[in-house]
């Protein structure tokens, strides 16, 4: 299920709410723990038991590491080699099992063709996110930076949280360590919660997926009908659509986890805003760079270690950001073509940027971004490679034609919305009229109301409705 | 990663500091500070705004459980999903899930409603367009396609040209006549930035076709293009079929192209039977502002005919003026009139002509003698024509596309004289429908 989704709204959201706040404080967690999974249950009604497995696995190992990590440093280690070792064996099972045996079978070894590909092994939704974080939890124990949760119901409703669950962000346990024991319940935090989640809503309903139709219009580009503006204006609705597709399913992830009184952290930036590469990955999936940071970058050496061994643990984290993203050789490429900018970058390419005129940096910037996203939507590479062509009048008809040009004019409005929405103004503004006085606090009410009503309309509407972070 | 990143606030060396960063969760917690000191100032709009969208999550869910489900959705013309059955096989299956998801969108409250607001919000965005149809100037929908199927037009045409040849060879005249869809014909109402320029292609490919398959056809859309262009009303506005006026323009051309002269307009008694047609393309924009299409019946003399379309469903029982009758093993609907006038109480109003689609249609005059039949190969553009033709022939109507015999046999042992292939540019590129004609006739010449 989807938060941007009918059933979402008018049948589970309705419900859980309810039994939410009905039920006594002492019993939140457990119901917490109970909806989730009946969340993740009803898209995954067989793959919840890996969820269960892996909740169950790192209550174990991070009972064992908090008990051992005083006395027997060896031992807790053990436990948290153990966690790491079955969760990334379940991720790696279910996520790049077929993509590494399909590899494995270009090689001219006759034994490795008799590997089963299991092709129909499907990949269970937000796997991605739930192992890293049950990963997490254990880490934490061992490192001190968090206590044991002797309650299972509550280390539970942590891993299975229905607003972060398929995706992110990335919760890390030690960030709501003390919200799974108290956290507040109030109106102000819940109507806050709210106004964040229909905000997140209207950039993911409205601008993502109507940006997201854009892009499905020129995504099929093909030899008759190929244009280099049709090309250009697709990879840009695409990267539209991303952005406000995944902020937008973020902003809804924390506004909801508002009006349940956790607090989770931000995980986007306004990165189009950005001036260089290495701010846009600061400003881009927060949760998930920071995720990689804390527990592969840092114990790695991180760069407290020779220049060599720094280098050495930049490409790993891209190679493995990259391919965390899909199990495709195209993701890889499009960690390692961020690698290797962000080294270019650290060289000397960001203190040049840094005096140039910021007009020259941002467009830099955006340029590199538009050709990641390009690496990043073709899973078929030579796809790819056809529809870059495009983008350079290789293969086309025209430089433009009648319908490219129609929807250019036609989406320019739009296109400026999109642009607008990408930078911090909207949410400046409305804090502005929301600090105004009260009839504006009354007119911003009523206007989120509207957006509820203008996003259910679209969603009554169309069937249209993709999720781009499915994958994971 | 840069070793910037692993701090909060980075600042590179060197670098001079024009004023302190602010990160996201900082962003994020000097908002909320901003709310919660203000909490008690703010109080009625918080509760304001908990009232209106819990408020309305809950009374829309509380209605869906509560208004009763209906079947079919005249707006959509379709059959909209029910309450799905809940089983475990049907759960694990992920089936469910599915189905309740359909159900929902289906029978969600007040649906047209917000079909209505979607397509408001997209034209307050100067989109122009809304589900594949662009909102032309003067109320005029036009379903928009580019790049319509050139393979299934070439599968659609050389299977004409066979058919043409080979009736043709054994005596019977054979005339095929393209109309345009009203993107062809109707482009004066598109945005200039739009125009004919996707029509035009795709008219010339239909040409060169016909030319190399030695296909001759007579082409509607340009003269009905220039009626359009004059301001005639000759398509409906709301809906993709050509008006009753349209209608007899196609008529009039066919019957020169037959070597026949058709009747003047003012034979005809025009008899405005509704104000409120709203059509299939109205449905698709969802553009409730848009007003409503007449709909024109044109009477010639002494119209006194017996139309039976066959058809198993009994769906016509009780209709005024039709009994079922069973020759030769098949069920008819037999009408008295062309005309079902139940339809106009409904949605699709344009299937009061012949009651709609149907295989097989046969429409005869009632009293006269010796009248040629006319075989038409037709889409439903042919039901608005048939009122005129009918002052020439009988009428077999067979739409290939729920009638699959083979035709040459079929002219033969009917007696067909003449046959009239008639379709719209949409049928001719959307399935191999007319492929059906060329099977067993041989090879191509």
């Amino acid at each position: 299920m989807v938060f941007s989704s009918l059933e979402f709204l008018f049948l589970y959201f309705a419900a859980s709410i309810m039994i939410y706040f009905i039920v006594p404080l002492a019993l939140r967690n457990l119901v917490l723990l109970l909806v989730s999974l009946a969340f993740y249950g009803w898209g995954e009604p067989i793959y919840v038991t890996i969820m269960l497995f892996s909740i169950i696995v790192d209550y174990i190992c991070g009972y064992f590491a908090g008990k051992y990590r005083e006395t027997n440093r060896k031992k807790a280690r053990r436990f948290v080699i153990a966690s790491a070792v079955i969760n990334l064996s379940v991720l790696g099972f279910f996520k790049y099992y077929t993509f590494i045996v399909s590899n494995l079978q270009l090689l001219p070894f006759g034994f490795l063709q008799k590997i089963p590909l299991l092709a129909d092994v499907k990949l269970p939704i937000g796997i991605s996110f739930y192992t890293f974080q049950t990963m997490s939890y254990t880490i934490d124990i061992y490192r001190g930076d968090a206590r044991v949760q002797r309650n299972i119901a509550s280390f539970g409703a942590y891993v299975t949280l229905f607003p972060q669950l398929i995706a992110g962000p990335i919760v890390r346990y030690q960030d709501i360590d003390d919200q799974l024991r108290s956290r507040p319940h109030n109106i102000e935090l819940f109507a806050s919660g709210m106004r964040t989640f229909i905000c997140g809503m209207g950039k993911k309903i409205l601008l993502a997926n109507c940006a997201g139709a854009m892009w499905e219009g020129f995504q099929t580009l093909s030899a008759t009908d190929a244009t280099v503006v049709g090309a250009w204006l697709g990879i840009l609705f695409y990267a539209f659509q991303i952005y406000f597709d995944f902020s937008g399913y973020s902003d809804m992830a924390i506004g909801l986890g508002k009006m349940l009184g956790f607090q989770f952290k931000e995980n986007f930036f306004y990165p189009y805003v950005s001036k260089s590469i290495t701010e846009f990955w600061r400003r881009w999936h927060i949760s998930m760079g920071t995720w990689f940071r804390e527990y592969v970058y840092i114990p790695l050496g991180g760069n407290r270690c020779s220049k060599l061994k720094n280098y050495r643990n930049i490409v790993i984290v891209w190679l493995l950001t990259g391919f965390w993203h899909g199990a495709s050789w195209n993701y890889v490429l499009w960690g390692l073509y961020y690698c290797v900018l962000l080294v270019i970058e650290k060289l000397f390419l960001h203190k040049l940027l840094q005096r140039l005129p910021g007009f020259i940096s941002h467009m830099y910037t955006l340029v590199v971004v538009l050709f990641g996203w390009w690496l990043f939507v073709f899973e078929d590479l030579s796809a790819g490679m056809t529809y870059l062509g495009y983008m350079f009048g290789q293969g086309v008809v025209a430089f433009t034609e009648v319908g490219a040009t129609f929807d250019l004019l036609r989406c320019i409005l739009f296109l400026a919305v999109l642009c607008i929405a990408s930078t911090p103004l909207p949410k400046r503004l409305f804090y502005k009229l929301y600090e105004k006085g009260k009839g504006a606090r009354v007119a911003i009410s009523a206007g989120c109301g509207a957006l509820l009503v203008l996003c259910t309309a679209y969603l009554v509407d169309s069937s249209y409705n993709p999720f781009l972070y499915f994958r994971f | 990663m840069d070793d910037t990143t692993k701090k909060i606030q980075p600042v590179p060396d060197g670098v001079p500091v024009k004023k302190e960063k602010i990160t996201a969760d900082g962003e994020a917690a000097k908002y909320l500070q901003l709310q919660m000191n203000l909490k008690k100032e703010s109080r009625g709009a918080d509760l304001l705004l908990i009232l209106l969208t819990l408020g309305f999550i809950y009374v829309m869910a509380v209605l869906f459980w509560v208004l009763p489900d209906s079947d079919f959705s005249a707006q959509e013309n379709r059959t909209l999903a029910t309450a799905p059955e809940i089983s475990p096989e049907n759960f694990f299956s992920g089936a469910l899930t599915e189905q309740v998801s359909d159900y929902l969108a289906d029978q969600f409250p007040f649906r047209d409603f917000f079909v209505g607001v979607k397509a408001l919000s997209e034209t307050i965005q100067l989109k122009g367009q809304n589900n594949g149809v662009i909102l032309g100037s003067d109320g005029y929908l036009i379903t928009r396609v580019d790049y319509p199927d050139e393979k299934v037009l070439q599968t659609n045409l050389r299977a004409a040209a066979r058919f043409q040849q080979a009736v043709q060879e054994r005596g019977i005249r054979c005339v095929a006549a393209f109309a345009g869809r009203k993107q062809d014909t109707c482009d004066r109402y598109l945005p200039a930035a739009y125009g004919s320029y996707y029509s035009d292609r795709i008219w010339d490919i239909l040409d060169g076709i016909a030319g190399e398959k030695k296909l001759e056809y007579i082409n509607l859309r340009d003269p009905l293009r220039r009626y359009a262009s004059d301001g005639e009303a000759v398509y409906y506005k709301t809906d993709h079929h050509w008006t009753s006026l349209g209608a007899y323009y196609g008529y009039a051309q066919v019957m020169e192209a037959m070597g026949a002269s058709p009747l003047p307009l003012d034979a005809f008694t025009a008899e405005t039977v509704s104000t409120d047609f709203y059509g299939t393309t109205w449905s698709a924009a969802g553009a409730k502002w848009v007003k409503p299409d007449t709909v024109t019946y044109y009477h010639g003399k002494d119209e006194r005919y017996t139309m039976a379309i066959e058809d198993s469903t009994g769906q016509f029982e009780g209709y005024t003026g039709c009994v079922y009758e069973e020759r030769d093993g098949k069920n008819y609907a037999v009408f008295d009139s062309i005309y079902v006038r139940e339809f106009l109480e409904e949605k699709d109003q344009y299937a009061s002509f012949l009651g709609g689609n149907f295989g097989y249609t046969h429409i005869t005059a009632n009293g006269a003698e010796d009248r040629e039949t006319l075989l038409v190969l037709k889409d439903s553009f042919a039901h608005s024509m048939a009122p005129y033709l009918l002052q020439h022939y009988d009428l077999i109507l067979v739409d290939l596309r729920y009638y699959k015999v083979p035709m040459l046999r079929f002219c033969e042992e009917n007696g067909i004289d003449t046959v009239l292939m008639l379709y719209n540019m949409e049928t001719l590129t959307e399935g191999d429908y007319l492929k059906i004609l060329g099977a067993g006739l041989g090879k191509e010449t």
